[in-house]
């Protein structure tokens, strides 16, 4: 990823992450909330927040042209939740399936300088035990921990 | 953090209390998160145990 992040602002718990994405239709919020799912262990949700209606949308697809310096800063967020949040467990799937295979190719692309910092386990089905990747599956979701 | 837009950065905490003020501190806000969490509280339900 080659891009530089946009500025993000954060709750006092580093659990719910805003920043804005600008681009060729506007400027439009972007929510990154960590869910605590069960005792230490997180749901990365990733979207759109609409301000009228203060609902969030995880399924829609923004066109906005800045797709790479969203990830970016998705990938920063992630980083900076798990400074705070060091023994925490995130588990990432993507809300599509499109989604999901466009977080597989970003850990990827990406594992060697990921698994630098960061232990990542991949799900082939929810209730099936986590594996080390092998990226000639189509994983459900995976797992990050901090190492 | 750098901060080149002020506004844009008060925005971001404005939205920060909209969510919070509608989802709480530990807002479960996607379909996914909120099929997790039912998940492990069922087992701990099932188990006999408080889940949080």
């Amino acid at each position: 990823m080659q891009a530089e992040p946009y500025d993000f602002g954060f709750d006092r718990k580093n659990l719910i992450y805003t920043f804005f994405s600008i681009g060729k239709r506007g400027i439009i919020p972007k929510v990154v909330a960590f869910e605590l799912t069960a005792p230490n262990h997180f749901n990365l949700a990733f979207g759109d927040f609409d301000i009228q209606t203060q609902t969030f949308d995880d399924k829609v697809v923004s066109n906005n042209g800045d797709t790479v310096k969203v990830l970016t800063t998705v990938i920063q967020i992630i980083i900076d939740f798990f400074n705070n949040n060091p023994f925490a467990v995130l588990d990432i799937q993507g809300s599509t399936s499109t989604r999901t295979r466009l977080y597989q190719k970003i850990i990827k692309d990406n594992l060697e300088e990921i698994e630098t910092n960061f232990r990542v386990l991949a799900f082939l089905e929810e209730s099936e035990k986590p594996e080390l990747p092998n990226f000639s599956k189509n994983y459900l979701s995976f797992q990050i921990t901090k190492k | 953090m750098q901060k080149k837009n002020v506004t844009l950065t008060l925005d971001a905490q404005e939205i920060i209390r909209m969510i919070i003020k509608k989802y709480g501190e530990h807002p479960v806000i996607s379909e996914i998160g909120k099929r997790k969490k039912a998940e492990y509280e069922r087992k701990m339900i099932e188990m006999g145990k408080e889940p949080w």
